[in-house]
């Protein structure tokens, strides 16, 4: 561990900050509204792996919160359990709801998800307060013993706060520790772009599960602890404003950092205290800094003392750099090339949107280590069997056989892991991260990604250092490594090309989907790429590029297929391609290939 | 010499750092079609969409029934006379045939009225469909739809993206005998195509793109027989 350095200085001013506080403000208020600020910060932590890290608008939280504080309510105050007892089952019970609910609720979009959540958080409450044979009802469940150990309580006041810090600090220890390296990485290109996620290999639907399971047990915890402070459990906690609460503490503190979801509990727990002499007009004020806040700070506290404090990755890169060698590493293309067979092979696709048949019949083989053009006019179906082929969408006839094994039904992270490797018409590239780790990331998806394994990281983390640098090396042998250590959002056009096609070659795939790899490169840029693509092949990569620009194109195909209208209606090689009239008048027409005959 | 409706002067318009429109100059007349050919991604949409407002030229003038249009909304462009049917048709599919046309029509009721009139004196078809909701219309009945709602304000210019796209050939033929008849009624059209073997017959002029550029320009005739757009198509 390095020594601590001028960007560590806000966490430590923090911690500090938060030490001594619970000393100087010692009134038993103070210390109880401070316990609550440590409970709310738990749940929060926990929250950011859903809303933050999986970027899913969920509004279970303050149910699981509430479920997690009627477990312990009911099992300390009617059976008179131990917290030993209840607090586990606080946190599982939140948790198996969780997996209850997430088979039909993950899979909605945005803000469906966000209102079957709100549905299962309205039924939980209903509940609370019509079982009022178990519940109680409105009034709630009175005499929650204080928090006991083997006959070991910790009383109210300063235990407490100090019981409760420390579980903080340990919630804030596994949430940063899990999401510090790749695994954290993963979540965040999740967030930015599903599609790109499926294309390198990431499950982002157990991605999600995990996070939101993540979630639900630290919301237990928050919960049961929460009961053990008030010694009363309400539907209150299952209302809505606790779900509110915390949604604002992750906005306004940060989305993804530890330091942020500590920093917004604290903030907007206080936050009532401070204005509280101003009576009536407190609520508005409350509203007022809070407005400030999100302007102040759209990307949360943590970010704005972060950015004040100079915490940019650029600083970090040259350390970083130093620390890992960019590998001499050789191609590591799994690239047998079985001369005969071909490795990819399109039979009879057929696929229909609606009333449009997108594709009819279309029948073509790629041999290894070759390059072949897809080409056809505006929506002749080219980007559609890419689509097909890295299992986006479903052939409705024929299949794909990819080294002699079909395609058919595998989902987009399975075919991405089997080496088929692809990149966008349009730049996909997680603009907030460094370049490096866009393809490191790729490089980790290789194996499927665990929590298990990134909760067990060492400090010094080797599975990051290693995907660094063999991201390093694949980068330079595109010639943009010195574009490593930067912000991919804030590379050159051309860079950023670049670093989709190192993204795909990380996957050390056999077969890589280039969509439109030249559009916008100027010519310089362009003869580069050609060169770069060629001697790919020659390493024994496979090529299927999709591109408008035919001198770029002809100049590395060894064949070329054209559709039009859904139909294969030329194959051949690029002379050929270009004497065909056939490939002339799907680009412009029949007749515009015979001259004379119009009119 | 008749009268010039739009002058594009040195146009630059850039996506990012991708240079879409490199200084691209080009006019069109009164009584006159004239055909942006080109293959994908040439620029032609680009032209279009800042010709109307929708992409910002970072270089260039436009001069539109002879004021500057630089610095219109899209919707102050279209006050002055400027239609547009965007690739895609884009019609209403719940909305009958007369609420497409009436949507985009001027507050006057009797004015409108008599647009439309016109509209469905042009496109007889039109009319025999005036209560059927947009969605039941064949491609073909939704692009003229879609020409007709261009048309529906006093339009000096009409521009077309993509007008054959998804149609059949005869169904083509149709659309574009309908622009024909247009043009000869004093309208100007600017119409973006692929389809060069379809456009070329009834425009007059054309100009050929490729990557941003004008790369040729001509009578309709000569675009068609020189061999320009096997060489916009393969360099």
């Amino acid at each position: 561990m390095s020594i601590p350095s001028r960007r560590h200085l806000p966490l430590l001013a923090g911690v500090v900050a938060l030490a001594v506080w619970p000393l100087v403000f010692s009134s038993a208020y103070d210390l109880r509204v401070f316990t609550l600020a440590g409970i709310y910060a738990i749940l929060v932590i926990g929250y950011q792996f859903i809303f933050g890290h999986a970027g899913a608008l969920a509004l279970t939280q303050g149910a699981f919160f509430g479920l997690g504080a009627y477990i312990t309510g009911l099992l300390g105050a009617k059976l008179g359990w131990s917290a030993l007892a209840t607090l586990p089952l606080s946190i599982m019970g939140p948790m198996l709801l969780a997996v209850i609910i997430a088979a039909p609720v993950l899979r909605l979009e945005t803000h469906y998800f966000a209102l079957a959540t709100l549905g299962i958080a309205q039924i939980l409450l209903l509940v609370a307060i019509r079982w009022e044979s178990v519940t109680g009802g409105a009034n709630g469940l009175p005499g929650i013993p204080a928090l006991t150990f083997l006959d070991v309580a910790v009383p109210g006041g300063l235990p407490m706060v100090l019981f409760v810090w420390s579980v903080v600090a340990l919630a804030g220890l596994f949430a940063w520790q899990a999401m510090r390296g790749l695994y954290g990485r993963a979540f965040h290109v999740m967030r930015s772009n599903e599609l790109l996620a499926a294309s390198i290999g990431i499950d982002s639907a157990r991605l999600r599960a995990v996070a939101f399971l993540l979630s639900a047990g630290f919301a237990g915890v928050a919960g049961a602890l929460y009961a053990h402070t008030i010694r009363v459990v309400s539907p209150e906690v299952l209302e809505f404003h606790v779900m509110v609460a915390c949604l604002s503490m992750a906005v306004i503190g940060g989305r993804t950092g530890v330091a942020g979801a500590i920093l917004g509990a604290v903030v907007l727990v206080h936050l009532p205290e401070w204005f509280r002499g101003l009576q009536d007009y407190y609520l508005i004020a409350y509203g007022v800094a809070l407005l400030a806040m999100i302007i102040v700070a759209p990307e949360g506290l943590a970010g704005l003392l972060g950015q004040a404090a100079g915490t940019t990755p650029s600083r970090r890169a040259g350390r970083i750099a130093g620390a890992v060698a960019p590998a001499t590493g050789e191609s590591r293309f799994r690239a047998e090339a079985k001369a005969a067979a071909p490795l990819l092979s399109v039979q009879a696709i057929g696929k229909r949107f609606g009333g449009i048949q997108a594709l009819r019949d279309v029948s073509f083989d790629v041999r290894s280590g070759e390059i072949v053009g897809l080409i056809g006019p505006n929506g002749s179906g080219k980007t559609t069997l890419i689509n097909i082929a890295t299992g986006l969408y479903a052939a409705d006839a024929g299949r794909i056989l990819f080294d002699g094994r079909s395609l058919t039904g595998m989902r987009p992270a399975a075919i991405a892991r089997l080496g088929i490797a692809r990149t966008f018409q349009a730049v996909h590239l997680v603009e907030e991260m460094l370049a490096v780790d866009n393809v490191a990331v790729a490089v980790a998806a290789r194996r499927p990604l665990r929590l298990g394994r990134a909760l067990t990281r060492p400090l010094r983390d080797r599975a990051m250092q290693s995907a660094r640098a063999e991201a390093l090396a694949i980068m330079d042998r595109l010639g943009i490594v010195e574009a490593a250590w930067h912000r991919a959002g804030g590379l050159p056009h051309g860079t950023k090309r670049q670093l989709e096609i190192a993204r795909a070659l990380a996957l050390s795939p056999q077969l890589v989907f280039l969509d439109e790899p030249a559009a916008g490169l100027n010519a310089s840029e362009q003869r580069q790429l050609a060169g770069q693509l060629k001697s790919l092949a020659e390493g024994g990569l496979t090529l299927l590029v999709v591109e408008h620009n035919m001198p770029f194109l002809m100049s590395i195909a060894d064949r070329m297929v054209c559709l039009d209208e859904g139909k294969r209606i030329a194959e051949g090689t690029p002379s050929e391609i270009r004497a065909n009239p056939a490939v002339l008048g799907a680009y412009f027409g029949a007749a515009s290939v015979t001259p004379g005959s119009r009119q | 010499m008749s009268t010039v409706v739009l002058t594009v002067e040195n146009a630059v318009a850039r996506y990012g750092e991708v240079v879409a429109l490199d200084r691209v100059s080009i006019e069109v007349r009164e009584g006159e079609a004239v055909a942006l050919l080109g293959a994908n991604g040439a620029g032609k949409s680009t032209l279009l969409k800042a010709i109307i407002g929708h992409v910002p030229l970072t270089a260039g003038s436009m001069r539109f029934a002879g004021q500057a249009i630089d610095r219109l909304a899209p919707w102050q462009r279209a006050r002055r006379g400027l239609g547009y049917s965007a690739e895609g048709r884009r019609i209403f599919p719940a909305m009958s045939v007369r609420e497409n046309l009436e949507v985009a029509g001027e507050e006057n009721r009797a004015e409108r009225a008599e647009r439309i009139d016109n509209v469905f004196r042009t496109f007889p078809v039109l009319r025999t469909l005036e209560d059927a909701p947009g969605w039941r219309l064949s491609g073909g009945q939704q692009q003229i739809l879609a020409i007709g709602r261009a048309l529906m304000r006093r339009t000096r210019l009409i521009v077309l993206d993509e007008p054959s796209l998804g149609l059949s050939p005869a169904l083509v033929r149709e659309v574009f005998e309908r622009l024909g008849e247009l043009v000869a009624a004093g309208g100007a059209v600017l119409l973006a195509d692929q389809n060069a073997a379809a456009a070329l017959p009834v425009v007059q002029r054309a100009y050929v793109m490729q990557t941003g550029r004008i790369m040729a320009q001509g009578g309709a005739d000569e675009i068609g027989r020189s061999g320009i757009l096997e060489a916009a198509l393969f360099g």
